[in-house]
């Protein structure tokens, strides 16, 4: 190969990823070197930023300890209650269902994605509303119940909104699941019940792993489901972040929250990285 | 079990049921449905701010998906041919793409644009010849721009790893029969990435068109369709919206199920 | 459409350009009632006319809450107690600081960090009894999600006309009056045309439809004159002058005053 054509070659792949590097200096760098200086910024007299070097935002994040509480216990918990209702519907698809019917019912977890979840999300607005199920209740003589607007009907919002995304990982891992093992377990007089805790959970923990911590880090920044169904009243950092950047416009604050927020996900994703090599560990351990 | 996974299946479809149902409601009110009627159809297609806001959408979603396409199949081959090192940075870098929430995304561009075009306007200002220089302002772009880079980062992962499930002997044996690189890639290697590029443009789409929070930070005075039913669910909706997204779900269930056949078509001759 | 605090805030930004009265023929100062038209005056020239004018009160669902609420102080009572899970307050700080600030005894717009922090600790008690924090009440209260909720003039009214079991009331302990104006932004790429619209706006015949489209009563005696009884007569619109004397007019510092914005935000978060 002469010189010349290394050199065209190398050129070529320039090109090749120009675009797309400039788009992540421009759009993704860029913008985060931004948030961080602006973090260690002041509020302007009127909202906004002024240039400043000072620790002040990160000292007070304390100020919204209420919004990172919520957050960090509902995401988990959100995402728990996804898996257990996940699990089954996913086992169910994977092991139980007849192939000709796990075409149309795994289709039927993915549409719901293609309505608009702000629409779907308002329906459940109408069904937790006075006019819906509490108008119900009142048939049966339970009065004036109130659903809308607290943490449970944000972790109905969270599971319904979720779910697809924990089914998917979790059933993908599980029809790749040898089904001759399973059989091998009762042939040996394993108990159904030992079986599953013995050989299908196992298995199916990478597809687990995946589900949690996808859920987990798109709950972290979420800010429309304790919007609509928990009324301002259930405040997570995203909501945080959307008043300080469109309402109180303390832009320099909002920064810190926003880079404080992107570590709180840096840890999570890292802690479940390292769970996840733990698994795959044990189990290579186990087939020796 | 069977009843559980039945209750799930309603536990999913029924606030999608009662969208469809409420976009049939002949009454005024989205909460109470009074009877039949296909009024607000009719109704939505005639809205101006409404069929603005969908036809933002749709350019919006259009433009970043097809760059997110382009620029990241290119991104996924071009990585291939890069050294170790430099490539663990871009694989970091596409990686934080996908992981940042989408609510940071919005607010560091919002203000990473905003700070570079109170630079840039003044100067522009300054320097332009006529009456009325141009202004840089959020907008279609900015949008456009955000999402790209959420969905640019999709695209590369979904067809890098199909690249890496290629093998390199097809490539390597097409280069061996003296073909030249560009005819190599046109006949060998993009017949079977494109399955992966589309999935990669669907999913692109498809985020787009949904995206709120992104489009909350950066869209000026351009009002998407998401951006649109939030406001109305504040005001109180009517179920003009819901016959939207009637509309919406129904064409892109049809487009599935053509998807679906065209497929299928494909797969005929080789199984 | 700037609000009356917001046009000097704007003015000392140089966001806003000083009108020129010769195009807006229809503007007539001397049927304007001057009570509403002197925040848009600054330093004598004339920045925005008024648009109209209004209160922040509180709807209550008579049907819902049987408790008789004639101020503020009694708002935040009942919103603790009968109506526990079912009041709404603004998510803005103007009135739902203002309101508290009322409901104890001080200005609507003080911004004393010793009256602020009485009215946070208020508010904070107050928050886990509250249905929501949004300043768009009105489809809770159509749907009786909310039984209660701080509302404005155009609201009320609106609300009261399609539901007449929800009542509208201004605190006789005091409260809001606002007046929304009209001004052209000073980098407006077309001001010949954001004239033209002004000037059409303060035709007595076009402005009577925009008030019966809205609610909120006029600023203009012109105007009043073309309306139908059953508007000038109500009083959830027009109120008798003895219940407005207590109401004051948000001021600019009270918008911009950072202590009361982040007060606000840490009460939302709380």
């Amino acid at each position: 190969m002469t010189l010349t054509a290394q050199v065209k070659k190398r050129l070529v792949t320039i090109a090749l990823v120009a675009p797309a590097s400039l788009w992540l200096f421009v759009f993704l760098v860029l913008p985060f070197i931004a948030i961080i200086v602006f973090a260690f910024g002041e509020r302007g007299p009127v909202g906004g930023y002024q240039p400043a070097f000072t620790f002040e935002q990160f000292a007070n994040l304390g100020a919204r300890a209420a919004a990172f509480v919520n957050t960090l216990v509902l995401a988990p918990i959100g995402a728990a209650a996804c898996l257990l209702v996940a699990y089954p519907v996913a086992y169910y698809l994977a092991i139980k269902a007849s192939p000709q019917r796990r075409l149309l019912l795994v289709s039927l977890v993915v549409v719901p994605f293609w309505t608009s979840l702000l629409v779907r999300t308002y329906a459940w607005m109408y069904i937790l509303g006075a006019r819906g199920i509490p108008h119900l209740l009142e048939y049966i003589g339970f009065d004036n119940v109130r659903l809308l607007n607290t943490p449970g009907a944000v972790l109905l919002g969270i599971v319904y909104g979720y779910l697809p995304l924990m089914i998917m990982p979790i059933y993908v891992s599980l029809e790749k699941l040898d089904r001759r093992l399973l059989e091998a377990s009762a042939d040996l007089g394993a108990h159904p019940i030992s079986t599953f805790f013995g050989v299908t959970l196992p298995l199916s923990l990478p597809g687990v792993m995946t589900g949690i911590a996808l859920v987990t880090i798109l709950l972290l920044g979420e800010y429309l489901i304790p919007q609509l169904l928990g009324g301002g009243k259930v405040f997570f950092i995203g909501n945080a972040l959307v008043d300080l950047f469109l309402q109180s416009r303390n832009w320099p604050f909002g920064s810190a929250i926003a880079v404080t927020l992107v570590a709180v996900v840096v840890v999570v994703l890292l802690v479940a990285m390292r769970i996840a090599w733990r698994i795959a560990g044990t189990r290579q351990v186990d087939l020796v | 079990m069977r009843a559980l996974v039945t209750f799930v299946y309603v536990f999913l479809y029924t606030p999608i049921a009662l969208v469809v149902l409420f976009s049939f409601n002949a009454g005024r009110n989205a909460s109470e449905f009074i009877g039949f009627s296909a009024q607000w159809y009719g109704k939505a297609l005639s809205n101006t701010f409404l069929m603005e806001a969908l036809r933002n959408s749709l350019i919006v979603a259009f433009t970043s998906a097809a760059l997110a396409a382009i620029f990241g199949t290119m991104a996924a081959i071009g990585m291939e041919r890069l050294g170790a090192r430099t490539r663990a940075v871009f694989d970091g870098l596409f990686a934080a793409a996908i992981v940042v929430p989408g609510v940071v995304i919005g607010i560091a561009t919002l203000v990473a644009l905003v700070e570079v075009f109170g630079f840039i306007n003044p100067v522009l200002a300054a320097i332009w010849p006529g009456d009325q220089p141009p202004r840089l302002s959020l907008g279609y772009g900015s949008i456009i721009a955000a999402h790209g880079l959420f969905t640019m980062a999709l695209v590369t992962m979904i067809v890098k790893a199909r690249i890496a499930g290629l093998g390199r002997d097809i490539v390597e044996a097409s280069s061996d029969l003296y073909a030249a690189p560009l005819t190599t890639f046109r006949q060998i290697v993009l017949p079977q990435i494109m399955p992966s590029i589309l999935a990669g443009f669907l999913l692109a789409f498809t985020f787009s068109f949904d995206d709120f929070i992104i489009a909350f930070f950066v869209a000026g005075s351009n009002t998407t369709l998401p951006i649109y039913v939030f406001a109305s669910i504040r005001r109180g909706v009517t179920p003009e919206i819901n016959a939207i997204a009637t509309m919406v779900l129904a064409v892109s269930l049809a487009l599935i199920l053509i998807a679906r056949f065209l497929m299928r078509e494909k797969k005929k001759p080789t199984t | 459409m700037p609000t009356n605090y917001t046009i000097s805030t704007y003015h000392k930004l140089g966001l806003i350009d000083e009108l020129d009265l010769s195009k807006v023929p229809n503007f007539s100062q001397k049927t304007e009632n001057p009570r509403f038209t002197k925040e848009g005056r600054i330093d004598g020239k004339t920045y925005a006319v008024p648009k109209n004018w209004g209160t922040t009160g509180f709807a209550t669902n008579t049907s819902k809450l049987k408790a008789k609420l004639t101020s503020w102080k009694d708002f935040f009572e009942i919103v603790q107690t009968e109506a526990d899970g079912r009041g709404m307050v603004h998510d803005y700080q103007l009135t739902t600081i203002g309101s508290a600030l009322v409901s104890l005894g001080y200005g609507f717009n003080s911004i004393k960090p010793e009256e602020l922090a009485k009215a946070e600790e208020l508010l904070i008690k107050v928050k886990p009894h509250l249905f929501a924090i949004n300043s768009d009440y009105q489809p809770a209260m159509r749907a009786t999600d909310a039984w209660l909720t701080m509302c404005w003039t155009n609201d009320g009214a609106q609300l009261n006309r399609d539901m007449p079991e929800i009542s509208y009331t201004l605190g006789k302990d005091g409260g809001e009056i606002w007046t929304d104006y009209y001004a052209i932004p000073k980098d407006a790429p077309n001001k010949a045309a954001g004239y033209a619209l002004l000037n059409y706006l303060m035709d007595p015949n076009n402005a009577v439809k925009e008030h019966l489209a809205n609610g909120a009563p006029t600023t203009d005696s012109r105007v009043i004159a073309l309306l139908p009884k059953e508007i000038t007569s109500n009083k959830i619109v027009y109120p008798d002058e003895a219940s407005l004397t207590p109401l004051e007019f948000g001021a600019a510092v009270t918008l911009t005053d950072p202590g009361r914005a982040e007060l606000m935000a840490r009460f939302k978060s709380a």
